[in-house]
């Protein structure tokens, strides 16, 4: 490990490096996290992202909200009073004869109790896009339509003023039908139904059942004649209380979720994480560096013969396979009984008839001639060719026992001892 | 910088104030105070950088063997050094333990030692020394890796010298120190002394029993001393050993490489030579001669061998077998017998050493000691399925091609020596004493 210039004065042969050089090393990437967190931090701050955009609501200028029509409202000096809850909306009603209550339900979450909460609040009530409960509640006799998209209808077909003054409106949302109640108007029919439904609330009132909500979100409310549907709708009275029902709603949902468990749970969960990473760094700090050492080549030898034996499987080689394991029986036959390297053959083949009593044509055919046709074959001639090379061997050694155990009784007649070699001499003996 | 599970435990402990309190800022106060006293415990540890560091211990293991090795650390600053010391040695040198607790007053000195059991020849080298110092605290410390160079020079085993007793009784019967001594080719006239039982009558001289008897006496005078001749092999005959380090020596067989199988030949045939009173120079060799060591004599021969041979690796290199015979005669200028420890394997990768040999057999007695692999006879023998029989006639093919080669190798003039790893040195051994008994040297 070399020392970089930057140790000048520091002992050479201290190998780690100070805090102060660390620091140093680190410096750069140091800072670029620090200004990437403080860039996301900003970003964060002043962006939201699109995908978490919230339909109509007041403060959104994404095209899904209603951004545009709520300031435009407040320009011509109406009283816009955003609500987050229906309680909020219901308590900042003061005056209910000069209020338009405008409620929508982008996530369905309001049940059809709350919904009725709303009946007689104000002296009109304009529902945005309303979802199938809020029509039962409010509107029994209205049939909730079917969603209609990208629909221009240029017939108001009522005699409702903003109707009237509008012309011609973008019917996206859902439309509704009121051919069953009496006394609703129903504005810009389509195939699927109204666009509008206008009608008394059951407690007194006017309801207007929008069924198209892109009259009153930023990205349609230019086209047609939306904008001027939305600002009648909406601006009819002084005060507007614009009431976008969210999570907050929901039943039960009154108490939120972090009142239901105590309050240490959450410090205890991030004590749980910094416990962790400090046993992680606690673990991880290693005693010095790791110790590298070059270690010599080791090469396997039996590699060429592992290569060769695929190959010949591969191949299908089964002749020149039997023939190897032949020419290892046949060295070590003539080994066995003694005929030295330069026996032929036909010398071993005579020498192992004798000694097994086997025939030389079968054994000329186990150890020359039969090619095998398939493995199988090549299976069972090395089988044989085993077999043949213990049988001799237990002959040599029973020969061999004899010869040792008759060693001690004395000779007849001055007899020769034996000849080591087994071989049979041909013809009678004399 | 580094913490101890001590400091875990406190931040652990964490878990009492904040269910107390129940407050996020009762978490980061708690991590706050934490940090703090772990900056506060590390900056009190005492310096591991101003420690100074010593060895001491033996050089020299064989292999096998282990060794003791002392690390001296002087604690240099003004507070109590407490802690973790590392000694870093290279993995094959087996040390142990790998880290131990430290423990140094202000200004004291303490040893640290480690026990080292290598488990691969060569030069073993210590890295680097570790030091973790605690705080008081024992929250935090401080971590400095110094370099203190070390070397451990690991010898090659020699296991075959249990092999060197036997040899060196059958070398006494030669020599003519025990009675049972054969006079014969290649041996010279060592001296006369007294018949005694069990002599070879015909090693008795005539002439010096008469000579002794002082004239021929009456013949009623006592049996002449009968004198007999004692015969001594030949002495300062030369032996060169020529140890093949290149590609096919770095082969593996049975759990040893052939360069290590060499190396013990080598070493239990120049301690047999050496007692039997011949010269012994080794050399090994691939493309460049990697040790050499010549005209060494007793304890210093096997002293001086060993150390040469401890940091040679086979080398990747085709051995140039044609620099061979000049390497030879650049050794010895008279008669020598020539051993070459080169594995025998097929007929390619030996043509080099064909090639070579009747130039180094013209003047020389030449022996090839070759290891055998174990591992062809084992594959040969199984024959239990398809794939089995195929890999048996392919060692079979293996051992043949061997055999060929061997058999080149003798008609060259040569003689072969095969044998299994553990076989191949007494196997090398006694061929010697043969070419001794018989006088071909």
């Amino acid at each position: 490990m070399t020392i970089t210039g930057a140790a000048v004065g520091a002992d050479p042969t201290i190998v780690t490096p100070t805090a102060r050089r660390t620091l140093r090393r680190w410096l750069f990437w140091i800072v670029v996290a620090v200004l990437l967190i403080a860039f996301a931090a900003v970003y964060g701050l002043t962006s939201r992202v699109a995908g978490e955009a919230n339909s109509f609501l007041d403060d959104e200028p994404a095209p899904v909200g209603s951004q545009a029509l709520v300031e435009v409202l407040r320009d011509e000096g109406v009283d816009v009073i955003a609500a987050e809850t229906l309680d909020e909306a219901l308590a900042s009603i003061d005056d209910p004869a000069g209020t338009t209550l405008v409620a929508a339900d982008p996530q369905a979450v309001l049940s059809a109790e709350q919904w009725e909460r709303l009946d007689g609040a104000a002296a009109s009530l304009v529902v945005v896009q309303p979802p199938a409960l809020a029509v039962g509640a409010l509107a029994p006799t209205v049939a909730p339509g079917v969603e209609t998209v990208d629909d221009v209808r240029d017939d108001a077909g009522c005699s409702l003023p903003a109707a009237q003054r509008a012309g011609s409106i973008t019917a996206d949302g859902v439309s509704l039908d009121a051919s069953a109640a009496t006394g609703a108007a129903s504005c810009f029919e389509g195939s699927g139904g109204a666009a509008l439904v206008t009608l008394e609330q059951p407690s007194g009132g006017d309801l207007h059942l929008l069924g198209a909500g892109s009259v009153v979100q930023n990205g349609l409310i230019g086209r047609e004649g939306n904008a001027a549907l939305a600002l009648g709708l909406a601006g009819e009275h002084p005060t507007v209380i614009w009431y976008v029902a969210g999570t907050a709603d929901i039943v039960g949902g009154q108490t939120p979720l972090s009142e239901l468990y105590p309050g240490w749970v959450n410090p205890l969960a991030w004590l749980a994480l910094t416990v962790g990473l400090a046993a992680a760094l606690w673990r991880g700090r290693r005693l010095g560096p790791v110790v590298i050492e070059n270690l010599p080549v080791v090469v396997r030898t039996t590699e060429t013969m592992e290569g060769r034996a695929r190959l010949y499987a591969r191949e299908g080689s089964r002749l020149r396979a039997l023939d190897a394991l032949r020419v290892g029986t046949l060295r070590r036959l003539a080994e066995g009984l003694a005929l030295g390297s330069a026996a032929g053959v036909d010398d071993i083949i005579a020498a192992v008839a004798g000694i097994t009593g086997r025939t030389p044509g079968e054994l000329r055919a186990l150890l020359l001639d039969r090619e095998p046709r398939d493995d199988g074959e090549l299976v069972r001639l090395s089988d044989a060719l085993t077999e043949l090379e213990r049988l001799v061997q237990r002959r040599v050694a029973l020969v061999d026992d004899a010869r040792d155990a008759g060693s001690s009784i004395p000779r007849r007649r001055g007899a020769r001892p034996a000849d080591p070699d087994p071989t049979p001499e041909p013809g009678p003996t004399p | 910088m580094a913490i101890t599970g001590w400091f875990v435990a406190l931040v652990a402990l964490g878990v009492v104030p904040v269910v107390l309190l129940a407050n996020g800022w009762a978490y980061v106060g708690w991590v706050a105070l934490c940090l703090v006293l772990m900056a506060v415990d590390a900056a009190l540890a005492a310096s591991p950088r101003a420690a100074v560091l010593a060895r001491s211990g033996p050089d020299r293991v064989r292999l096998t063997e282990s060794v003791e090795v002392t690390l001296l650390v002087t604690n240099g600053s003004r507070r109590r050094l407490r802690g973790m010391i590392r000694d870093a040695w290279e993995p094959s040198a087996g040390a142990t333990p790998r880290r131990q607790r430290l423990d140094v007053p202000a200004g004291e000195r303490r040893a640290v030692r480690s026990v080292l059991t290598p488990w691969r020849r060569g030069e073993r080298r210590a890295a680097m020394v570790t030091i973790r110092a605690i705080g008081p605290m024992r929250l935090a410390g401080r971590q400095a890796s110094i370099l203190v160079p070390g070397a451990l020079r690991v010898l090659p085993e020699f296991a075959a010298r249990r092999h060197l007793p036997s040899r060196l009784a059958r070398l006494r019967e030669l020599d003519g120190r025990t009675s049972i001594m054969v006079r014969g080719q290649g041996t010279e006239f060592d001296s006369l002394r007294e018949y005694v039982r069990g002599d070879d009558v015909r090693s008795i001289d005539w002439r010096a029993t008469a000579r002794r008897a002082g004239g021929p006496g009456p013949a009623g005078s006592p049996a002449p001393t009968l004198m007999v001749r004692t015969w001594r092999p030949e002495r300062d005959r030369h032996v060169v050993v020529i140890v093949d380090s290149g590609r096919t020596a770095a082969a593996r067989i049975a759990d040893e490489t052939r360069i290590d199988t060499a190396f013990e030949s080598t070493l239990l045939l120049s301690a047999l030579a050496d007692r039997a009173g011949d010269r012994v120079d080794v050399a090994v060799f691939d493309r460049r001669v990697r040790g050499r060591v010549q005209g060494a004599r007793g304890a210093d021969l096997l002293a001086k061998l060993v150390d040469t041979m401890a940091p040679i690796d086979p080398e990747l290199l085709e051995t140039d077998w044609t620099a061979v015979p000049g390497l030879v005669r650049s050794m010895t200028s008279q008669r020598a017998l020539v051993v070459i420890a080169t594995p025998l394997e097929s007929p390619g990768s030996t043509r080099g050493l064909l090639a070579m040999l009747p130039q180094l057999t013209r003047k020389h007695l030449v022996l090839v000691a070759a290891v055998t692999d174990p591992a062809l006879l084992s594959a040969a023998a199984d024959r239990s399925d398809r794939a089995s029989v195929y890999r048996a006639a392919a060692s079979e093919r293996a051992m043949l091609d061997a055999q060929r080669v061997a058999a080149a190798v003798q008609r060259l003039g040569a003689d072969v020596v095969t044998a299994a790893p553990l076989e191949l040195p007494p196997a090398v051994a006694d061929r010697y004493l043969a070419y001794k008994a018989a006088g071909r040297l």
